[in-house]
This record gives C-alpha cells, sequence and structure tokens, in this order.
C-alpha cells in the first residue's frame, strides 16, 4: 500500500462492501419476515387449521381472514383452467388527467374472484408468492405436452415448473411430490378425487411429511362437474384425516 | 467556458420546450395508463405488472412516489420522462466535450440529441425508454469526473447511477462495461499520491461499479421481496425476467413496425403508437385517433456507420481513447441488439442513440473543421437537420395533421394498421384512492 490515500481507498471498499452485503442480508431477511405461518404440523395434526369449505371463494376467503402472506400453496385440483388476467380489466378510453386509477389487487379481489381465478388472485394479494399444483396424471401429460412449446416452462423430477409473470409454479402429478423445504398451505378440491383415492393422496402426505399450518378442503359445491362421488371421497379423506367440520385451532410450533 | 455553457444552458431549455410542448393536451396512451397501474401494482402488492412485467422496476417506484407527491396528473406520470430527457441534453454535452476535446462537437451533438425525434418521444411518454439514455449518461459523466479530480465521492454518485441505469433496463451493462474498461485504461499511470495504488484503486472500482449498482438493483426489487420472498428465490425471478426479455415478440399483441436493429442506421425507420381514446374522430369508429410517429431523420441516422468507422479508424491513428471509447460505446450498446434473434423495436435505439449522434458530430467537424468555409457547410448542414426536425417534431407530439402536405391524410394511412386494443371485458374498476 502507497499512502493515506490508499488505505483511505481500501478502508472505502471494505465499508462499501459490507455495506453491500449487509444490504443483500437484510433484503433476504426483510423478505422471510414478511411471511405469516401459524401454528404447524402433519395435516393429521388436530392443533393446525383445517377447515371444509364449499367454494373455492370461500377458500380465499378462508386464507384472508387468517391474515396469510408470503406463503407456498400446495394445491391438490382435477381440473386447471387456464385464466387470461390481462384481458381482467378493460383499458379505459376516458383517459383523462389526473387518471383515475385503481389498486389492482384489490380491484382483482372485489370484481374478478371466482373458482377460475382464485389461486391467481391469491397470488397477486399476496397470500401466496409460489404455487404448487398437483393435478391428475392425464391432465398434467396434457399441459407438460403444451409446456413444451412456451418460453417460461423447465422440466424436472418434480414436474413441470411454468412460471406466470415471474411468479413461481410447478405442476406435478402425485408421484413427483417432495417434501416443501418450509410449511405450506394445503388446499384439496373434491375434484381431485377423481382420479385418485383419498388413501393415496393421505399416503403422499405421510411419504413426503408435509407440514401445513392451514388445510382447506373444498367441496366445490358450485361446480357442477364434480359428482358426489368425488364429495364423497373428499369426505373420507376428511374423516382420514380427523378433520371436524368447522376451523381448527392455532397452537403449536412456530417455524424456525 | 462560459460561453459554452450558456450554449448548452440554451439547448436544455429548448430541449425542455420541444418536451413539453402541449404535453398536456397530448392524449394519455395505453401504455401510459398502465405505466401508473403497474406503479401502483408494484408499490403496494409487489407483483411485477400487468404491464412489461420483464424490466427491472426503477420506473414502478418512481412513478409511484411522483404520483404520491403530484396525483395522478402529467407531473406524476412523465415528469420523471420530461426530467431525464431534458437532462440528457446537458450530459450529452459535457461527456462528448470531455471524450472528443471538442466543444463544437459537443455542441452539436447536444444539438442532435435535442432535436431527435426519438429522444422527444420517449421524453413525453411515461414508459422507461429515455431512462436507458439518461442513466448511463449520468454514470458516465459521474466516472469521468472522478477521472478529472481522483475524488471518491464522484465514483460513489456514478455507482447510485449505473444502478439505477440496471434497474431500468439491462442494456445499462454495457456502457457499463466500456466505462469499466476505460476508468482502468485511464488510471493506469495515475500518481499513487492522487489516486492511490494500483490494488487500493482497483478495489474501490470494483466495489463501487460492481457491487454498489449490484445492490441498488437488488433493492429496487424489495417491493417482491415484501410478498414473502428470500435471496435464494430472486435468482429464479431474474431467470424468467431474462427469458422474456430474450423472447419477448409482445404482451398482448405482436407489436408491429421497425423492428430490425440492422437496419437502423441504413435505412430510414420509424417509431409509432397509434391509439384512441373517448371522443368522435372521422378516421375511426374507435374513437379520437392519436398517432405519435417518431420518423428517424435520414440526415443524422444514416450518417452514423461512417461516423463511427472514422472515430476507430481516427482513434487508432491519434492513439485517442477518447474516440476509441466513444466507439466502444456505440459498437458495445449497438451490436448486441444487432446480433440478437428476437425483434428489437426502435424505441431501444435510445440506449445507442447518444454515443451515435456523438460519432456523428464528431464526423462533421472532422470533415469540416480546417476547410474552406468548413463552417458554413456545417452550419448549412445544422439548419438542413433542424428544418427536417422541425417537419419531424409534429408527428412526434402526435400533431401530424398539422403539417402541410402529408398532413391531412397522415392518419387515414395508418388508420388500418393493427394497434393495441382489446375488447371490453369488465369496465374498469372505480376506486377511491388517497390523493397526493
Amino acid at each position: 500500500m502507497n499512502g493515506s490515500r490508499s488505505k483511505r481507498l481500501v478502508a472505502y471498499s471494505c465499508a462499501l462492501t459490507l455495506l453491500c452485503a449487509a444490504a443483500f442480508f437484510g433484503t433476504d431477511r426483510y423478505g422471510r419476515s414478511q411471511r405469516t405461518y401459524h401454528a404447524f404440523g402433519p395435516v393429521t395434526a388436530t392443533s393446525i387449521d383445517r377447515v371444509q369449505v364449499n367454494t373455492p371463494e370461500e377458500a380465499y376467503a378462508h386464507w384472508q381472514a387468517k391474515g396469510l402472506h408470503g406463503r407456498k400453496l400446495l394445491c391438490f385440483v382435477g381440473e386447471w383452467e387456464k385464466i387470461k388476467p390481462e384481458s381482467f380489466f378493460n383499458v379505459p378510453q376516458e383517459r383523462q388527467y389526473p387518471l383515475d386509477l385503481f389498486t389492482y389487487a384489490r380491484a382483482l379481489e372485489e370484481q374478478r374472484l371466482d373458482r377460475t381465478s382464485f389461486l391467481y388472485i391469491a397470488t397477486v394479494t399476496g397470500i401466496a408468492r409460489g404455487l404448487e399444483v398437483v393435478i391428475p396424471d392425464r391432465i398434467y401429460r396434457h399441459l407438460a405436452e403444451q409446456a413444451r412449446s412456451t418460453k417460461n416452462a423447465s422440466f424436472s423430477g418434480e414436474g413441470v415448473k411454468l412460471t406466470y409473470n415471474g411468479l413461481p409454479r410447478t405442476f406435478m402429478m402425485l408421484n413427483h411430490l417432495r417434501t416443501p423445504p418450509e410449511p405450506v398451505l394445503v388446499y384439496v378440491e373434491a375434484s381431485f378425487f377423481r382420479e385418485h383415492t383419498p388413501e393415496a393422496l393421505l399416503n403422499a402426505l405421510a411419504r413426503v411429511q408435509i407440514r401445513s399450518d392451514c388445510l382447506v378442503l373444498c367441496r366445490m359445491t358450485n361446480d357442477e362437474r364434480v359428482s358426489a362421488g368425488e364429495r364423497a371421497r373428499l369426505a373420507a379423506f376428511a374423516k382420514a384425516v380427523g378433520m371436524p367440520e368447522s376451523i381448527g385451532r392455532t397452537t403449536g410450533e412456530q417455524p424456525s | 467556458m462560459k460561453g459554452f455553457a450558456l450554449r448548452v444552458a440554451l439547448l436544455t431549455l429548448a430541449g425542455l420546450f420541444l418536451r413539453t410542448l402541449w404535453l398536456h393536451s397530448q392524449p394519455v396512451s395505453v401504455d401510459d395508463y398502465m405505466v401508473g397501474i403497474t406503479a401502483i401494482n408494484y408499490m403496494e402488492s409487489g407483483q411485477l405488472g400487468p404491464t412489461m412485467w420483464n424490466h427491472p422496476d426503477l420506473r414502478n417506484i418512481l412513478v409511484y412516489w411522483a404520483m404520491q407527491l403530484f396525483g395522478s396528473g402529467l407531473v406524476g406520470l412523465k415528469g420523471w420522462n420530461v426530467l431525464f430527457g431534458t437532462l440528457s441534453i446537458p450530459l450529452l454535452a459535457a461527456i462528448t466535450r470531455r471524450l472528443l476535446a471538442s466543444e463544437r462537437v459537443a455542441l452539436t451533438a447536444a444539438l442532435l440529441w435535442t432535436i431527435e425525434p426519438l429522444a422527444i418521444d420517449f421524453s413525453r411518454q411515461a414508459i422507461n425508454d429515455i431512462y436507458i439514455a439518461f442513466f448511463p449518461l449520468l454514470g458516465i459523466y459521474l466516472t469521468l469526473k472522478y477521472l478529472d479530480q481522483y475524488r471518491p465521492a464522484w465514483l460513489v454518485l456514478a455507482g447510485f447511477a449505473w444502478g439505477c441505469g440496471l434497474a431500468s433496463k439491462w442494456s445499462a451493462v454495457f456502457p457499463l462495461t466500456v466505462t469499466g474498461c476505460y476508468l482502468l485504461w485511464q488510471s493506469r499511470h495515475a500518481v499513487v499520491d492522487a489516486a492511490g495504488s494500483a490494488v487500493a484503486r482497483t478495489a474501490y472500482y470494483v466495489a463501487t461499479l460492481v457491487f454498489l449498482p449490484c445492490t441498488i438493483y437488488l433493492l429496487t426489487f424489495l417491493p417482491w421481496f415484501g410478498r414473502g420472498y428470500d435471496l435464494t428465490e430472486w435468482p429464479a425471478l431474474q431467470h424468467s425476467m431474462y427469458l422474456e426479455t430474450k423472447l419477448h415478440t409482445g404482451y398482448h399483441e405482436t407489436i408491429v413496425g421497425d423492428h430490425l436493429a440492422s437496419q437502423w442506421f441504413i435505412k430510414p425507420v420509424m417509431f409509432r403508437d397509434l391509439y384512441f381514446t373517448a371522443g368522435s374522430e372521422e378516421h375511426s369508429v374507435n374513437g379520437k385517433m392519436t398517432l405519435l410517429l417518431a420518423v428517424a431523420d435520414p440526415l443524422v441516422w444514416l450518417l452514423v456507420l461512417p461516423a463511427v468507422a472514422m472515430l476507430v479508424y481516427r482513434g487508432i491513428g491519434r492513439r485517442s481513447s477518447g474516440e476509441l471509447v466513444t466507439a466502444a460505446l456505440f459498437l458495445l450498446a449497438y451490436l448486441p441488439l444487432v446480433i440478437t434473434r428476437r425483434p428489437i423495436w426502435v424505441n431501444t435505439a435510445l440506449s445507442v442513440l447518444p454515443f451515435a449522434l456523438m460519432a456523428v458530430a464528431y464526423l462533421v467537424w472532422n470533415i469540416l473543421e480546417g476547410k474552406p468555409a468548413g463552417k458554413r457547410w456545417a452550419a448549412a448542414y445544422l439548419s438542413l437537420v433542424a428544418v427536417t426536425s422541425a417537419a419531424l417534431y409534429l408527428p412526434v407530439i402526435g400533431k401530424g395533421e398539422l403539417l402541410p402536405l402529408v398532413g391531412p391524410t397522415l392518419l387515414e394511412r395508418f388508420v388500418n394498421e393493427p394497434h393495441y386494443s382489446k375488447e371490453p371485458y369488465l369496465t374498469h374498476p372505480r376506486q377511491e384512492r388517497p390523493g397526493p
């Protein structure tokens, strides 16, 4: 080192590097701190929040009511309906200053919430920061085939990762299911039992030791495509995990 | 020096005038409107989009702050663009003077930028293409200030500017690379007592021009992290953005218009926005039609490639780093766009144009200076460019119909072209939002 100038430069460099490292570390901590967890455990635990609802909209309302935010959402569904969020709202022709702008997330929640959009809206409003969607094998193969021609798909042993505007989404079959690194919100639709038995789902959840603080089972009473048999199998699944009809207690350990 | 500053100030004022004339009455485009919606969505929900989700998010942050302060009027939505578009004029003048060592060349480059149709167009729109001219120019200017005095603070400021550039569009990485190399090259023989040892300087350059911009870039994603994401999930987002940017062909419909960067300086090109707002118009049942038409001035654009060739030739011949770095700034900003396989629309040229205009200004004065009546020829050329730009100005600001001869039929020529429109799905929501 030559002289005080060099020493000062090195000191500035170190200080700046430390500041940058602190910003990276702080950003990471900030992100993690924004996740809302409640007491969690296996889906069979009576200590976690478990509820049956009639419609997907009610499931959404339940997540909202629980104040959930920044979570991974693991869904078991029998269908995957493609939606086009870009056409949810028309750009008004009347565009005068000051512009009549709106909050996109709130508008979606108030005006566009339905059985096809509720998962997307859960991501926009911040309930979920990522979706892991388990679908029947037949639908998965169809979706994977379509995904091969898209620019945002990647395939792995855990299914197909198909982002939407940067949102992480993974589609998979039941046998792709792996242990998530953190407690997840679990959502099971009656339609999932069109091609799966309650035992198969229960075994899969036990095999990968899913930890959750919120299990929502949806009867899908507003979907004519769902049969009474599928709802009966959902009820059987509920019984198998020892679920009451109403919302469960929220006690138990907190994630580290 | 004083004369130079005064002339630059006058050019800046002229630039401000051209960038704001009748701006309040320029109908709000779909892009302008969606910039406001996207800024709110990003800052209040941390969600990217709904429009242009694959670009970094500095624009969302700045527009949101401006709207918090000034409301969703003209200043809130487009204030930054007018400011950046205007301030890039003195920055270009200062950089050109420093690198090409000529006040005439600097003033000429600044003049060309002041009246450049594309620069005017995107200083008057809310989308962030003008940012990719302004922040790199600011970063280069501050780096050059550091090289003049070796005061460390300049490089910290430069790091902030480069970070903002990267957080506007990734294309800022190209001029940053050239500037970093120039910095290393220029400071290789710096006096240790004034600038510090080579090791200390290099460490400082890495901290200010690599770590700091990366950190600024990261921090612009704070609203996204507020959705619960951690650092391990961030690279996947960047990868998604990269894939969309790499393969982008339009968000809803494939964008029309000139889209081959390789043709920019070989044939006349243009960028046009066609949109409709409420009101009646004889040309369309969709409402009042607005056409913003930025036609590249062929008197300037067609000189760019010869001008860069001259910069390289003279730079090598004279062993002049100023000429060579100017050429490198142009080439490294431009060539990646040329070899990119997806369509590149002319608005992206704003990341290249400042350096292209520096080259053209250099060409003009290197050919004419010292020649008999050289100044007159230069004046004649610049007058011709100014007259052409005056004719091109009205279409840029959406008043093309006022042009004599072509004006009355201009809109009719474009009315049947594809344009951005969507079938009404639901009327847009009415919400009470807090005022400024």
